[in-house]
């Protein structure tokens, strides 16, 4: 059979030796940096592209942007970080689809030399050169004091609490849970949802929370596509006055919400400047030089009031960025 | 050499052809890309897909098709990471067998219960992505105690050949040496080609067909132990695109939608060539946006050539060559 199988394939697998060993890699190469990430659809990792790209062009460094197409799509990603090791490029940047999931090739870039710098949603390795992140427990914590003030203390409360299995989300319900059993012991959390991680999933999760529970008064959000998908459903079923709706985050759509008082606050972090941030710590690790192990950049509160006069450098991209 | 000939084994060129096009232009345009490194990496990373590919070659051999299969894979590593901790690498068979399961269910289904092969494995689809997100806890990756080492392991080389990638190409030796040189094997041919005049001479169509199924299955549960040991992490929520990208390598090997016409390394080849592509615009750093789009064309002209050959040498062929 394997006589057959040569004989039937020599000619295209010559042909493939032949170009294997003839073709040649290209000149001299600048320093280049991988931006492995879970979505360049998501608000988040495209202001935090900006961010990135924005440095490593003031850096003079090739950014190479990789989008897994999702959360979920933890193989896509692993096998994206093989494509930067052999790319040898000059460190990677990389926001975790799944971080346990993805820790075996980090540990395999960095062994091959290749720091890694985690960025929001880090792998779960020992190895990173170093994680960029925002404080996390404290916009949680943001969200329960102004959702808590707008209910007024009482009632029922549903969270829309993002994905599991990512420390961003986890931290930010850890917050909330905490700041409203210390703050707020009239409000009583009655459902949480792991799996509504986008604004279609969100619309349906709320509907059936409105039928289930009468008393709901309140929504938490962990990401301000998810509100979104919570203020359409409320407004379609005309509860928008009775339920409040907190979220994190900042891009057009979460300004759309606030302006439009359909959320009560955002919990924001400073998006553009944690790609900045990384970039940087990306340029020095591949430089040799000594990084800070982790960097944490403190949370902002945006209400409807303030919308319109906050700076927001340091959080979304420009309207016109397409990554 | 007869027209028919040519035909049969131009269509199987299309693939190891746009492979060597790939490898030609990425290598020039981008560095290293040839290295045997970055092939091991391509290699490695085709692992999952070219499991997933061969079942598919199978159940399109004998007129079907199975869009369950990345469900299956994903219900498959799933049960492996959960059962990791209590069974150790046994596990793995574990994975291998919930997917014997869901090949079993379609094969009954579709060969003895007359159900078309969409609905069937749709139905098995939706029922594997319940079940994968009933024993995860909602779908949340599920994290043995200790899994490294597997995972670890599973970046190594043996031979030169990527560690992952082993399985799928015992599988392919297995299921190539069936198709040349086994009874079941003409039989699948048969079944594929006209199940009623198989029937007429003896061949037990359902039977077959049942057979094509359980292997997909196998190959499924297969590719999610695989899955398991690369990130070992059990993952419910993966594989929604692979199933279409299974049937896009096959169809790129050669496969006849028809049914009939099969053979293992075209299709190995078109696993390559869609890796192969994948590799080369991510290590370029093209917008994955741009990326997305380039893919699906190429798959479109890589398919397209496939029907220019058959009218190129216009003849028709009784089955198609192992």
């Amino acid at each position: 059979m394997m006589k057959t199988f040569i004989q039937t394939w020599r000619a295209p697998l010559a042909l493939l030796g032949v170009a294997m060993s003839c073709v040649g890699s290209v000149g001299a190469e600048e320093l280049a940096i991988g931006y492995a990430v879970p979505s360049l659809s998501q608000s988040f990792w495209i202001s935090s592209s900006f961010g990135a790209e924005d440095e490593a062009s003031k850096e003079g460094v090739k950014l190479i942007k990789l989008s897994a197409g999702g959360d979920s799509n933890v193989a896509q990603q692993i096998s994206q970080l093989q494509s930067l090791i052999q790319r040898h490029v000059g460190a990677i940047v990389v926001g975790a689809t799944n971080g346990d999931a993805v820790r075996a090739v980090v540990d395999q870039a960095v062994r091959q030399g290749i720091p890694v710098i985690g960025i929001s949603s880090p792998p779960n390795s020992q190895h990173l050169a170093s994680i960029v992140t925002a404080d996390h427990y404290d916009m949680g914590r943001m969200q329960a004091e102004c959702l808590g003030e707008a209910m007024q203390g009482q009632g029922d409360v549903a969270m829309l609490a993002g994905p599991a299995g990512q420390a961003w989300s986890d931290l930010r319900a850890q917050g909330f849970r905490q700041t409203l059993k210390d703050k707020f012991p009239g409000i009583n959390v009655v459902a949480e949802s792991r799996l509504a991680d986008n604004r279609n999933a969100s619309l349906n999760t709320t509907e059936d929370w409105l039928q289930r529970f009468a008393n709901l008064k309140g929504i938490y959000s962990a990401t301000e596509d998810m509100a979104a998908g919570a203020v359409a459903a409320l407004r379609a079923s005309g509860h928008l006055e009775q339920v409040k709706v907190s979220t994190s985050n900042f891009s057009p759509t979460a300004r759309e919400l606030l302006v439009n008082n359909e959320v009560v606050c955002s919990s924001v972090q400073q998006v553009v400047e944690q790609g900045r941030a990384a970039l940087r710590l990306a340029v020095a690790a591949a430089n040799k030089q000594t990084v800070e192990k982790v960097v944490s950049l403190p949370a902002l509160k945006i209400s409807a009031q303030d919308v319109a006069t906050v700076n927001l450098e340091q959080v979304m991209a420009p309207a016109n960025y397409v990554p | 050499m007869k027209a028919s000939t040519i035909n049969r084994q131009a269509r199987f060129l299309v693939a190891p052809g746009g492979l060597l096009l790939t490898v030609c232009v990425a290598g020039a345009l981008v560095g290293d890309y040839a290295s045997l490194g970055n092939l091991q990496n391509i290699g490695s990373q085709a692992a999952i897909l070219a499991l997933l590919a061969l079942g598919q070659m199978l159940v399109m051999l004998v007129r079907g098709f199975d869009i369950s299969v990345g469900a299956v894979a994903a219900c498959s590593s799933t049960v492996a990471a959960l059962t990791m901790d209590s069974l150790g690498t046994s596990s793995l068979a574990l994975a291998v067998l919930a997917g014997l399961l869901f090949g079993g269910l379609n094969g009954v289904l579709i060969a003895y219960l007359r159900v078309q092969p969409i609905v069937a494995t749709l139905c098995s689809m939706i029922a594997a992505q319940g079940l994968a997100r009933l024993i995860s806890d909602d779908g949340q990756p599920v994290v043995p105690v200790d899994a490294s080492s597997l995972a670890d392991l599973a970046f190594q080389n043996i031979a030169g050949i990527p560690l992952l990638l082993v399985p799928a190409l015992i599988c392919m030796l297995l299921v190539g040496l069936v198709l040349k040189k086994f009874t079941l094997g003409r039989h699948l041919f048969m079944v594929g080609c006209d199940p009623q005049a198989a029937s007429l001479v003896g061949v037990d169509s359902r039977r077959v067909t049942l057979i094509a199924y359980l292997a997909c299955g196998v190959f499924a549960g297969l590719a999610g132990a695989v899955l398991f040991c690369k990130t070992g992490t059990g993952l419910p929520t993966e594989g929604v695109s692979w199933a279409l990208q299974s049937v896009a390598a096959a169809v790129i090997g050669g496969t006849a939608l028809q049914g009939g016409t099969a053979s293992v390394w075209p299709v190995f080849f078109g696993v390559l060539l869609i890796q192969a592509l994948e590799t080369a615009l991510n290590i370029q750093g093209v917008s994955p946006f741009i990326a997305e789009i380039v893919m699906g064309l190429i798959i479109l002209v890589a398919g397209g050539l496939d029907r220019l050959i058959l009218r190129l040498f216009s003849s028709t062929t009784p089955y198609g060559e192992s």
